[in-house]
């Protein structure tokens, strides 16, 4: 009967690392007779992997005085890499380095195979980063544009027409206020899409009044807490307001629809959960594992004591 | 200084490059592991970015022909995702498996939709770095053009680089003498690696407007225009920033990231030729008319050439041709709907004249953008080729702000003016307009004559990008550094057959 402890131990992958070192290393002297001194053994498959790499980058094999021309270079690699070792050139050397770091971490990184998530694992990684999978709040408007550079009194004009319009609800607002290229109405766009259309502070003025509305059923911008598990519209039921100012002139504007921020239920999201799940544990197995390294290490920096 | 040794490097690769002296060691060419996992990597990269209907990736790559230094880079979009994309590696410069001769670009573009059943295009860099090889009129890399060039041409290359950070490319004053708006951010030094400076004979088939006209020509004698292309602006940025805004610039590469000494390094420097940090524009934007945030929908856009190119700014302009628009069409609510109704959008080519039309008429509109310079003034540039098989030009302005009159001996609108504060790099929208809408008719029309038809607007001067340098590392630029910019987007082209 194994103990669950042993078990574990048997399952890490820092454990795996190091016996498959073990074996790989014991097996690589076995098989390559490169180690012995003096011995430089090109082997057809690799004579053979040299040609194709050739074809590959002209389009044709090589000819036979090509082929030695390759194997002479190979030959000479080698020898010049072994004697290099041999003088210590590949210790201190940044990039040799760099490259066998990543070689490590490459072969760590497909043996550390990270599992399966769980649903409970998925809704506390959720709950944890729920700014990556949030639907930003939406607004669904219709407004009426006051030309400043058209009219002396943009402002007045425009106050004096929501005057009206609140006076006779039931008037064709259509042809009120000016033309322009920005469209009459906007379906459920970002409040981050209306700052760029419109400006910051049209945004942030429009926002501002909703929120302060008695009337209204809306959660107001700073409320994250009051976030909506269902995706049926909550309505204003208020009228034409401003006059409120953008980089283009004096808008009247009539909310149809506000929709707060929105928090997916798990089931309709999961794979794009487990996937990010999947990315941030691997990463961590990663760090875990150059942790556990480290620990065997000591380290100075600066002058030695 | 690591970074000084960096920006000598990148110089030192470029140079070699361009004479074709790269290492063959430090190549890395298709067929080779490290070719096939960077690209894989990259394909990675736009597959992770893409968003559908939130944020547009392309996958995409630039393909660098540069011959003897002159400059004919055409970055290739494509359509695909992922999974065709995957199944064959770019085109490069080296034979067998590139060529620096845009043919040979195209046979590989048929060869990956023959082979793949996606879609790509490509976008040829402004052309101001080729020394006058960018629209050849009679040899390409010394053959003869021919039906099979044109038609080719146009099919693979709809659209065309017409602004970005080093220089402008619409049109140079030695092109174009009567327009004082052609001498904006002109870099008329030299190619790429300044190996060969700037002779004027090459400017006419390096520029955009010319470009347009060559094809005029072309077209009367091949039946196809090669140059029918549609606008667009880009950065050509190496940065991985899209940041071009005058107060937001980050330049072409890293050693042109801000800093107080960033105006005073050459971009390039050969013997006393320069281009000198501070002549690099805070340049431009692609601007799309598409009817969603998709690839399959901005792709169709592109090709379609529903296109406008900017220097950086978010104006949004429209631009229709058709025969019967009305001066009351600009007092419409929704001028799309009648600009689609009535004509064919920028890009588009001119339905066959209607019995009785006397001339094209156009729809033409400008909002400024939200955080930008209001609009001085709306211009349509025409194009056509006479009767006398001449190419002419001419830059009409339609529409502009405040209650200027054409001078009557020249024909010009005055100046806007102008309300830069250069020390404090700030400005006033006292001036220019909000927005601008008129409709136009071509008062010279000559049912007879190949011609396009594009829109030019044009800002208020704003602050340059050296200006806010100057102002934010208390620096005293040099009397010959521009401190000021006026910003403006550039429509593609309406054309008009008999």
């Amino acid at each position: 009967m194994i103990s669950p402890l042993f078990r574990d131990w048997l399952r890490e992958p820092l454990l795996h690392f190091v016996l498959i070192g073990a074996l790989l290393s014991v097996g690589y002297r076995l098989v390559n007779e490169d180690e012995v001194p003096n011995r430089i053994v090109i082997s057809q498959g690799e004579v053979d992997s040299l040609a194709a790499q050739w074809r590959a980058r002209r389009g044709r094999p090589p000819s036979p005085s090509e082929i030695d021309a390759l194997v002479t270079q190979s030959i000479r690699t080698k020898v010049l890499a072994r004697e290099a070792r041999a003088f210590g050139l590949d210790q201190n050397d940044a990039v040799v380095e760099r490259r066998l770091a990543q070689k490590l971490e490459f072969l760590f990184s497909d043996l550390a195979r990270v599992t399966e998530p769980t649903d409970v694992e998925l809704q506390a990684f959720l709950d944890e980063h729920l700014e990556d999978f949030t639907e930003p709040a939406r607004l669904s408007f219709r407004h009426l544009y006051f030309n400043r550079d058209e009219r002396d009194a943009a402002a007045a004009d425009a106050s004096q027409v929501l005057a009206t319009i609140q006076m006779t609800p039931q008037m064709n607002t259509d042809t009120l206020g000016d033309r322009s290229l920005l469209a009459t109405r906007y379906d459920l766009v970002t409040i981050a899409y209306i700052e760029r259309t419109f400006g910051k502070a049209f945004a942030g003025a429009v926002i501002q009044d909703l929120a302060q509305r008695p009337a209204s059923r809306v959660a107001s911008q700073q409320n994250v807490g009051e976030q909506s598990h269902d995706s049926s519209p909550t309505s204003t039921g208020d009228g034409w307001r401003g006059p409120f100012e953008s980089a283009f002139g004096l808008h009247l504007v009539l909310i149809d629809e506000y929709r707060p921020l929105q928090i997916p239920d798990l089931p309709s999201i999961r794979d794009d959960v487990a996937s990010e799940w999947r990315r941030v544990k691997q990463m961590q197995a990663n760090e875990a594992f150059y942790q556990t390294l480290l620990g065997t290490y000591t380290v100075v920096v600066g002058d030695e004591q | 200084m690591a970074r000084k040794e960096g920006v000598a490097a990148a110089a030192e690769m470029i140079a070699a490059f361009s004479q074709d002296k790269f290492p063959e060691e430090l190549k890395s060419l298709p067929g080779t592991g490290l070719y096939r996992n960077t690209w894989d990597a990259l394909i990675e990269a736009a597959e992770d970015a893409n968003d559908p209907g939130v944020f547009t990736a392309f996958i995409g790559y630039e393909w660098t022909s540069l011959v003897k230094g002159n400059n004919l880079h055409r970055v290739v979009v494509y359509r695909d995702g992922a999974d065709r994309a995957k199944l064959l590696e770019p085109f490069t410069m080296t034979p067998p498996l590139g060529n620096p001769n845009p043919r040979e670009l195209w046979k590989w573009m048929a060869k990956y939709e023959e082979k793949t059943a996606g879609q790509v295009l490509a976008i040829a860099h402004n052309g101001n770095m080729s020394n006058g090889i960018m629209f050849p009129d009679d040899r390409a890399f010394g053959k003869r053009l021919d039906k099979k060039y044109v038609e080719d041409r146009i099919r693979w290359e709809p659209l065309y680089e017409i602004t970005q950070i080093k220089g402008d490319g619409e049109t140079h004053p030695f092109l174009s003498p009567d327009d004082e708006f052609a001498d904006y951010e002109t870099w008329a030094v030299g190619n790429l690696d300044l190996s060969v400076l700037k002779e004027d004979d090459m400017l006419e088939r390096e520029y955009g407007r010319s470009g347009l006209k060559l094809g005029l020509k072309l077209q009367d004698k091949f039946g196809t225009n090669p140059y029918q292309f549609g606008l667009i602006g880009s950065t050509d940025s190496h940065t991985g920033l899209a940041a071009a805004e005058e107060d937001n610039f980050f330049g072409k590469h890293s050693g042109g990231e801000p800093s107080a000494a960033r105006f005073e390094h050459p971009m390039a420097k050969v013997g006393q030729s320069e281009y000198p940090g501070w002549s690099m524009a805070a340049s431009g934007w692609a601007a799309v008319w598409a009817e969603e945030n998709t690839r399959e929908s901005i792709f169709a856009a592109m090709q379609r050439k529903e296109t406008y190119a900017t220097t950086g700014s978010r104006m949004t302009v429209r631009f229709f041709g058709g025969w019967d628009f009305e001066s009351e069409d600009s007092a419409n609510r929704l001028p799309a709907n009648v600009g689609y109704a009535k004509g064919v959008p920028m890009g588009g080519n001119l339905a066959a004249q209607p019995e009785g039309a006397k001339a094209p008429t156009f729809l033409v509109a400008a909002m400024k953008d939200p955080i930008g310079g209001n609009i001085d003034r709306i211009q349509i540039v025409k194009g056509w080729l006479d009767d006398d098989g001449n190419l002419q030009e001419k830059v009409h302005d339609v529409i502009w702000s405040g209650d200027r009159q054409r001078d009557s001996r020249t024909g010009k609108v005055p100046l806007v003016g102008n309300t830069v504060d250069v020390a404090n790099a700030t400005w006033t929208n006292s001036i220019g307009a909000t927005e601008l809408i008129s409709v136009w008719e071509d008062p010279d029309f000559d049912p007879n004559e190949l011609a396009f038809y594009y829109a030019r607007v044009i800002e208020i001067p704003t602050p340059r990008w050296t200006a806010y340098d100057a102002k934010h590392f208390g620096l005293d630029m040099p009397d010959h550094v521009p401190m000021i910019a006026t910003e403006r987007a550039y429509t593609s082209p309406i054309y008009y057959s008999p």
